[in-house]
């Protein structure tokens, strides 16, 4: 225990001595402060003392939806998962080139602590940097929203371990490539490589569930159409019947029927595209599987905030005003979007965060068991 | 021991005493740091037998008394010399309070008392050495491995960390320096050993891995020399008068005028020098070569009472001896023969002697290659 508490101590003043760290911590008080200064009323935002009228308000959006959604999208996401998630992932790529370098190894490794220990403990200690910053910045924002909107959200700290699980799977990709190449640069190098590929692999697959849902919003759709259609044939069809049963369809039966036609080849092309889509959908999603998720993991924090329920009056009001401007085929395209929108947040919810996080801790527990054996075997 | 294709060490046989001071030595390749890095866990040999501090070598445990400083190392540059001393002794798990409590006697051991909390950064090489010597013992070793420990330490800081180590030795630990600065070694070391291509090819204390050399050599005043007025080379004066006063007590291979008899009754390994092949004095490395002979009913270098080698080169007289009565009836037939006597000194080989001779092919006279080998080395590498 005392080893280990030496390494975590090390590690604070190591970070502590890393000019980053204090930029880092410097940019997410700017972001808190920024976020301090908006707000919602019931005539639109706020922002400081002045008030912006707008469509969007606190009748329609209640004021903890929109602050949780300002910290899980804005904070969250964009800083703490892009910004402050780089800046940690530079600063922390030399801790194990350095840990592994000529003449600094020696001097830890000829000590009364296994290999292995000392390796997961340093591992676990560079965790540090991450966990302080969103400590840091999440507390800020809980009592922002707490003073300011009078909205007290302590699932606001549950960013703490989803934005550490998140620098944990890349970290784990830079303790590889640092402990094998003793090199600071090849760790960035690889880490910038590999989020790029892993990012790319999870939006292809969130490309292809999206086509994929919009395929089968569209069968569904058009197989309403037809089947409408028919009972509309049935029904004229019927009526002729009734009234001459000798006499030839009307140009009425004749149109519908046509449009019956088109409907039916059209569902034939959607079903042969549905084919392809769905086994490109599986193909990307097995890619995905045994990957690390960053933006899935993200998003838990917005599934266990918000739920999709939360924004229906929004929704409510964006059709109400809809109804009122657009007409037609664009009102339906509208509100088809929506309904693709909730399908595929609904297909990605139902993943569950055991998905999510499970598998990308597998692939960040393979690769750091595959690190510490190297560590382990290696003479220094 | 292998590891991939460096086959580093082979057979090496070693034992450090408590209450000693260690020097290991040998030509870089030689080895001795990947024995320090086995010792000490670094390195995970294929092959291993021994014990350290009683336990097996590479138990994890047993170094929490052991205190090591390896060569070129790198403390954290973030952290004082003061949390350097903690952090280290705190991963070899010696408690707080003791932390705290040796810290400060270490700090003001090696003089850095004053610099305690100023950044490893911004230190000297000297003070870096001082600070890992300190953190070296922080856990009260019973055994410290220092890897030259005086590199880069000015002469104070070498004579401060030396009356460590004699201090350290008096309380009654084991000390294994591994240095390539022999006159460090010399003055400090109880026992050396010379590690030459993965093998151990001397061990033993100074004394007895030097005695093959012990000497006496008589230097002759230059100028009696050259008032004797017999013309030609000085030391074939010398060995004239010897020959003269001492009559049939001195016998051997006389070198013709300017010629070369060397060799003959001697070793057989020449040193060039007078080109009479006579002996030459200490300090040159090999043996001389040692043509004459003279009876003295004394002894010889091992003791043995009859005929002791002599040579001569430079004016100086040499005896393959270790007794002192023997010298007496030699320096009275010079003082018989017109000659004045400069100086006597009891002379042995130095440790760098010592070290060239280990190291030194024995068939072909060339320094033997980095790396262990099947190359013969001399001795055996049993302790003396």
């Amino acid at each position: 225990m005392r080893q280990t508490l030496a390494i975590f101590v090390d590690s604070y003043r190591e970070l502590n001595s890393k000019m980053m760290f204090w930029i880092s911590l410097l940019i997410s008080g700017l972001v808190v402060g920024a976020y301090a200064c908006v707000g919602i009323s019931e005539r639109g935002f706020t922002v400081l003392w002045f008030e912006i009228p707008a469509f969007i308000n606190s009748t329609i959006v209640p004021p903890d939806t929109f602050y949780k959604w300002v910290f899980a999208n804005l904070g969250v996401d964009m800083w703490l998962g892009i910004g402050a998630m780089a800046l940690a992932l530079i600063s922390t790529a030399s801790i194990m080139p350095d840990f592994v370098s000529a003449g600094s190894i020696e001097l830890t490794l000829a000590r009364p602590v296994s290999r292995v220990r000392l390796f997961v403990t340093k591992y676990l200690a560079a965790m540090l940097f991450v966990i302080l910053q969103v400590s840091v910045f999440t507390a800020a924002a809980f009592l922002v929203i707490g003073f300011r909107g009078g909205q007290w959200i302590p699932g606001l700290f549950l960013s703490i371990p989803l934005v550490t699980l998140m620098f944990s799977y890349m970290f784990s990709v830079s303790v590889f490539v640092g402990v094998v190449t003793r090199s600071t640069i090849a760790a960035i190098v690889a880490v910038a490589v590999c989020w790029f590929v892993f990012f790319s692999v999870n939006f292809f697959e969130s490309i292809m569930l999206v086509q994929r849902v919009t395929n089968e919003v569209n069968v569904r759709q058009v197989s309403k159409e037809i089947e409408t259609r028919q009972t509309q044939i049935d029904r004229e069809q019927a009526r002729i019947d009734a009234a001459d049963p000798g006499a030839r369809s009307s140009q009425d039966v004749e149109g519908l029927q046509r449009t019956l036609a088109r409907k039916l080849e059209e569902k034939e092309q959607l079903a042969k595209s549905s084919d392809s889509l769905v086994w490109w959908h599986r193909v990307s999603f097995a890619a995905k599987t045994p990957l690390p998720k960053n933006a899935a993991t993200l998003e838990i924090l917005q599934h266990l905030l918000m739920k999709t329920s939360d924004f229906d009056g929004l929704f409510t009001a964006v059709d109400d005003r809809n109804s009122a401007q657009q007409r037609g085929e664009r009102r339906a395209m509208g509100a088809n979007q929506r309904i693709i929108s909730k399908e595929v947040d609904e297909w990605n919810r139902s993943l569950g965060w055991q998905y999510v996080i499970g598998t990308s801790l597998l692939f960040e527990i393979f690769l750091v068991g595959a690190t510490a054996v190297i560590f382990w075997r290696r003479d220094f | 021991m292998y590891r991939g294709k460096v086959h580093a060490l082979r057979g090496v046989d070693l034992a450090i005493r408590r209450g000693e001071i260690f020097g290991l030595l040998g030509p870089n390749g030689a080895g001795k740091s990947t024995l320090v890095k086995i010792l000490m866990t670094i390195i995970k040999p294929t092959r291993c037998q021994g014990h350290m501090l009683g336990r097996t070598i590479g138990h994890k445990g047993t170094l929490r008394k052991v205190g090591y400083l390896p060569e070129h190392h790198r403390f954290p540059e973030y952290l004082t010399g003061g949390q350097v001393l903690d952090y280290f002794a705190a991963l070899s798990d010696v408690s707080r309070t003791e932390r705290r409590r040796r810290a400060g006697e270490l700090l003001e051991l090696v003089g850095m008392t004053r610099w305690k909390d100023m950044k490893v950064r911004q230190y000297s090489k000297g003070m870096r050495q001082r600070i890992g010597v300190a953190q070296a013992l922080m856990m009260d070793p019973d055994l410290v491995v220092l890897d030259e420990p005086t590199d880069g330490v000015d002469p104070v800081g070498r004579r401060d960390i030396r009356n460590i180590l004699v201090e350290l030795r008096s309380r009654g630990k084991a000390v294994l320096v591994n240095s390539h600065l022999l006159s460090e070694l010399e003055v400090v070391s109880d026992r050396v050993a010379i590690m030459v291509q993965g093998r151990v090819s001397e061990q033993g204390t100074l004394d007895a891995l030097t005695d093959y050399g012990q000497r006496f050599e008589i230097e002759v005043e230059p100028s009696s020399v050259a008032a004797l007025g017999t013309g030609g080379r000085s030391d074939d004066a010398i060995v004239e008068v010897l020959r003269r006063t001492l009559g049939e007590r001195v016998r051997g291979v006389l070198p013709a005028a300017g010629g070369a008899a060397a060799g003959a009754a001697g070793n057989g390994v020449g040193t060039g020098g007078s080109g009479a092949g006579f002996a030459a004095p200490l300090g040159a490395g090999e043996a001389p070569a040692m043509p004459l002979e003279f009876a003295t009913g004394v002894g010889d270098l091992q003791g043995n009472p009859g005929w002791i080698a002599v040579g001569v080169h430079a004016h100086t007289v040499v005896l393959k001896t270790k007794r002192v009565e023997a010298v007496q009836p030699l320096i009275d037939a010079l003082r018989a023969g017109g000659l004045m006597i400069r100086g006597v000194r009891d002379a042995r080989p130095s440790l760098e002697d010592l070290f060239i001779r280990a190291v030194t092919d024995v068939s072909t006279g060339k320094v033997l290659s980095p790396g262990a080998g099947d190359t013969p080395v001399r001795g055996s590498g049993a302790a003396r």
